[in-house]
């Protein structure tokens, strides 16, 4: 699929525009994998940054366009001063703040749990700050992790 | 993701290496349900395992669920940090059989 990627690279900063579509995930992952290693982020954050991105990916594919095909950008970017890593993802489909999702009631036993919410739910707590925000028909979350010394 | 599977008897157990993710969530999944019938225990060793998202997730909760309706044993083995730190974060700790 390296036809349909457009990648910019420069210093501490990365964009992936790709097709919305779950089996297009390693691609995404291989490559945020890569530029964590490039920069030496710890194993910890690393797994994070796997793990929102494929709850974010994968929800973008999934409910984004409709079943009909989209495009997602994702864009990330390390501050080595401040040692924060942001990851944003941009989708042009219909307007979803995935910030207002209901929270999953945890303490309900697994017999009993509807698994909806959990990812949003777990990108929730994997992150240090996160927003969003709609412009110009484009659905913007933005996340933010701290590296430890 | 790469499993090996080992069934002895009505023993199962599944070596899971590489992330449980949400393209290899549904692969695991397909290879649970053709080989579950009659199992009494299933131990899934997951010290291999790099991370879990909730699609992974997903397929312990549908394996749990359908093993607990036959009175049947799920045990998960050998779980590296990363794994557990998710498995605590959503509550799957508190009812999951740990080794």
């Amino acid at each position: 699929m390296e036809e349909d990627l457009r990648v910019c690279k420069f210093q501490g900063r990365d964009t992936l525009v790709m097709p919305a579509e779950i089996d297009e995930f390693p691609v995404l992952s291989e490559h945020l994998e890569n530029f964590a290693d490039e920069l030496s982020i710890d194993l910890k954050v690393k797994t994070k940054l796997l793990i929102i991105a494929d709850e974010i990916f994968s929800n973008i594919s999934k409910y984004a366009y409709d079943g009909a095909t989209g495009t997602a950008e994702i864009s990330f970017s390390y501050d080595s001063a401040r040692k924060i890593f942001n990851i944003t993802f941009t989708d042009s489909g219909k307007e979803y703040n995935s910030l207002e999702a209901p929270e999953p009631d945890l303490d309900v036993p697994l017999e009993e749990r509807q698994i909806g919410g959990l990812g949003i739910f777990m990108v929730k707590k994997m992150s240090d700050k996160i927003s969003y925000k709609r412009e110009n028909g484009r659905n913007i979350l933005s996340l933010e992790l701290k590296c430890e010394d | 993701m790469k499993t090996e599977i080992k069934k002895d008897g009505a023993n199962l157990t599944i070596e899971i290496e590489g992330s449980i993710d949400t393209v290899t969530a549904p692969e695991l999944e397909k290879q649970l349900k053709a080989s579950l019938e009659g199992v009494a225990e299933l131990v899934l060793e997951l010290s291999k395992v790099a991370y879990i998202s909730s699609a992974g997730l997903r397929v312990i909760l549908s394996t749990h669920k359908k093993l607990s309706a036959t009175k049947a044993k799920m045990i998960l083995k050998s779980v590296n940090d990363s794994v557990m730190e998710v498995f605590e974060m959503t509550g799957f700790a508190d009812f999951l059989n740990f080794e």
